[in-house]
Formats: C-alpha cells, sequence, structure tokens
C-alpha cells in the first residue's frame, strides 16, 4: 500500500462514520479507529500492526514498505482529524455498471481536481440497457475517484470523495 | 394528433448527431416539457447501446426522442420505462402491420424484433438528481421505408414487410399516441396489465433456444422478467436462474 492510499483511506474512514476499519494485507495489517465518541468529530486513530519500535505513524508505514517482513507490536496515534473530516462521499443511487465516460472515446466526466456543482453530470450508471447520467448535488472538489470505470457498482456504493467548497 | 402531452412541443432538425444527445440537453435546459419530441430526417451519429451505433438511410426511417419526466418514479423502478416503451412500439407496429402481428416480439430488453430480424431499437438515458430520475430520454429508431441495411445485425424495415410505403408523420403522430396511452396506463397504476404484456411478447418466451454466459453455451427457456429487468431462464438441469444484461447472449438458431 502506498502512503497517498493510506492518507486516503483514513480520510475516507474518518467520513464514512464507521468506527473501526481493519484491513490485512500479506506482509501487515491496519486498523483505522474514527474514536467517535459523544457528538466529537471523527478523530483517526490508527494502529499499524509490523514494525519493531514505536515511531511516528508515517515513518513506520515506510518502514514497511521498505521491510515488509518486520514485526512489531501496535502502535497508536492520535492524529486529529485536521481536513478530512470535511470531505465528503458521493454514492450510487443504484444498481449498475459505473463509466466514467459515455463512450469509448468521449471525455471523461470528473476527473481528480475538477470542480463539480449541482447539475454537473459526473458518470454514467447503467442498469439494464437503461443509461443514468447521475448529477452531482454538491458544489466541490473531485479528491478522489473510488470505483473503476466499466466496473459493477451497488447501492450506496461511495463512487467519489469530494472536498466541498 | 390524439395525443394530451406527447408530440405537443416538437423540434425538428434537418440533421442531428443524436436525437437522444439533443433532448438530454434540452431537458437539462429547461428547455423540454414533458412529451416533448426530438426528430430529424437525418441522424448522422444515432446511438446504440454504448458503442453501438445506429444505422439509418436519411429520410427513410424514425429517429426520434421523446422527453418524459417520471419524477415520481424510483430509481429502481426504471425498467417500467423499458417496458412502456417497447410495448408502445409493439403496439404502434401492429397496429400498421395487421397481418406480421404475431412475429412482432420484444427481444429482451428492448429491442424489437419482426421474426429474427431487428425492426425497432430504443435507448433510454435518464438524468438523475438527488436520487431521482428528474427526467428521461426515450430513444426510438425505427426501420420504416429504408429497403438495403448495410450493418451486420440483420434489420428489416415495415415497408420490406408490408410492401408499402409509409408516410413517416402519420407514423411518428401514431408512435405517440401508443407510447402516452402505455405511460398513462402506468401512471394508473395498471402495472399487472404492462408486465403481463410485456412478458407475453418476449421473443422466444416459452421455446427452447441457445443462449451464451461468458464460456458456457446452453439452452434454456425464457420464463419472463424480474422486477429490475433480469431475465429468467429455465437450463436444460430444470434449474431456473436469472441473468444481466452482460450475462447472457442469444445465440443463432442451428
Amino acid at each position: 500500500m502506498k502512503i497517498t492510499e493510506i492518507q486516503d483511506l483514513i480520510k475516507f474512514v474518518a467520513k464514512s462514520g464507521v468506527s473501526e476499519v481493519e484491513l490485512q494485507d500479506k506482509d501487515f495489517k491496519i486498523i483505522i479507529k474514527t474514536g467517535n465518541v459523544k457528538g466529537k468529530t471523527a478523530e483517526p486513530v490508527m494502529m499499524v500492526q509490523a514494525p519493531q519500535v514505536q515511531q511516528p505513524v508515517q515513518q513506520q508505514i515506510q518502514q514497511v514498505q521498505h521491510t515488509p517482513e518486520a514485526k512489531a507490536p501496535e502502535t497508536k496515534k492520535n492524529d486529529a482529524a485536521n481536513d478530512e473530516s470535511k470531505f465528503v462521499t458521493i454514492k450510487s443511487p443504484m444498481i449498475g455498471t459505473f463509466y466514467r465516460q459515455s463512450g469509448p472515446d468521449k471525455p471523461v466526466f470528473a476527473n481528480v481536481a475538477d470542480e463539480i456543482k449541482p447539475g454537473k453530470v459526473i458518470c454514467i450508471i447503467e442498469a439494464m440497457k437503461l443509461f443514468n447520467e447521475i448529477e452531482s448535488d454538491i458544489t466541490g472538489r473531485i479528491v478522489k475517484v473510488l470505483v473503476d470505470d466499466a466496473t459493477p457498482v451497488e447501492y450506496d456504493q461511495p463512487l467519489f470523495l469530494v472536498e466541498p467548497m | 394528433m390524439e395525443t394530451l402531452f406527447i408530440g405537443r412541443q416538437r423540434f425538428e432538425e434537418e440533421q442531428l448527431l443524436s436525437t437522444n444527445a439533443y433532448a438530454l440537453n434540452l431537458l437539462r435546459n429547461g428547455l423540454a416539457r414533458e412529451g416533448a419530441v426530438v426528430i430529424t430526417k437525418n441522424q448522422t451519429a444515432g446511438r446504440g447501446q454504448r458503442g453501438n451505433t445506429w444505422e439509418a438511410e436519411p429520410g427513410k426511417n424514425l429517429t426520434m426522442s421523446i422527453v418524459l419526466l417520471p419524477s415520481f418514479m424510483n430509481v429502481d423502478q426504471q425498467f417500467e420505462l423499458t417496458k412502456i416503451s417497447s410495448l408502445a412500439v409493439v403496439g404502434f407496429l401492429s397496429e400498421f402491420m395487421e397481418k406480421e402481428k404475431d412475429k412482432i416480439r420484444i427481444k429482451w430488453p428492448n429491442d424489437i424484433y419482426l421474426d429474427s430480424r431487428k425492426i425497432a431499437g430504443i435507448l433510454i438515458e435518464n438524468v438523475v438528481r438527488d436520487n431521482q430520475i428528474a427526467g428521461s430520454v426515450v430513444g426510438i429508431g425505427l426501420n420504416i421505408n429504408q429497403e438495403v441495411f448495410h450493418s451486420a445485425v440483420s434489420a428489416v424495415s415495415m415497408k420490406e414487410c408490408a410492401g408499402i410505403e409509409f408516410n413517416l408523420r402519420l407514423c411518428e403522430e401514431k408512435l405517440c399516441e401508443h407510447l402516452e396511452s402505455r405511460y398513462l396506463q402506468f401512471l394508473a397504476g395498471q402495472k399487472v396489465k404492462i408486465d403481463s404484456d410485456y412478458r407475453r411478447l418476449l421473443y422466444k418466451l416459452n421455446e427452447e433456444h441457445r443462449f451464451s454466459s461468458g464460456q458456457n453455451n446452453f439452452t434454456g427457456i425464457i420464463q419472463g422478467v424480474t422486477a429490475e429487468g433480469k431475465i429468467q431462464i429455465i437450463l436444460g438441469s430444470g434449474e431456473q436462474k436469472e441473468f444481466d444484461l452482460k450475462e447472457l447472449k442469444f445465440e443463432q438458431e442451428l
């Protein structure tokens, strides 16, 4: 896992409202706890199980990447959610196939860093040959596209991570 | 024309890339009322299913799009739009070609066949806003007076079949009437009638046919469709399975 991916994951978990996410790969395990208590804003707590010594999370992750066989007790880090809590997700209104463009040689509706606003088409979801142009209902900037082009999506599945503006 | 709203607002252009794209644009800009029709004699980049094109010789066929505003409809009900529009086209064809009536079928989900050749295609595009269908564009391509088809899919026209030339304007009006009456039927809550008509008219219903799904070839019998539009097929083993559009292909008859 790349550091940027982990960062995105933390932001995503912080915003999603779930209290804990555990992800295990071959070499390491990540547990992200949002510590969502009594009206407080989500504060992601990340525990990485892998390296030996306690050190700041950022460094740990790098170490995991370089020496994936390292084993270690779990470490905690309390880091303020800062800006990540302000991200929101745009979810799929239906089951279908997610498309980022209207045709194979057409422009992509919404890329990372693009600004979107209500009424702007951000993707197409096709179900049983019915093509649904999904409009954004918020104003913001795309932070991440969470689904690959031409893949199936479920109802309520997050499609885009957006920084509201 | 004997309609209340379909075709009352009409946009006719000499030439358009795609009537659906034009209609979607009108819809998005608040320029289309419910029932607005976009029509052209010459559609130069007609769209079929993703990436497919719709071939129509200029001036010989109907290539039109109708704007509907089914804001009462949840996104998960949208297969009803497929049923309504398919039934409208079948109803229209049956009226104009009385003798061929029994040969007109809906090849799931929404191609219209005369025997084993395609006579009409439908492409529905919805605008989804706040998880609701803010508007819907029903694109219909109907082969009317064209006699030669170059595309790979075996196609047929009304003229080829009936041996006479048809008046395009009259066809357009009649098609609007059929669509409106099916749409009103839906609004009136006659879902059972729509469901049973759609099922009854399915191509290869209750007949053994060859299909493929991925690498598998098999013989099965179409039973009907689910509420969301999946097709139900009884396999040779007696087991009934449901298939999504991408999971199933109709194979040629041996």
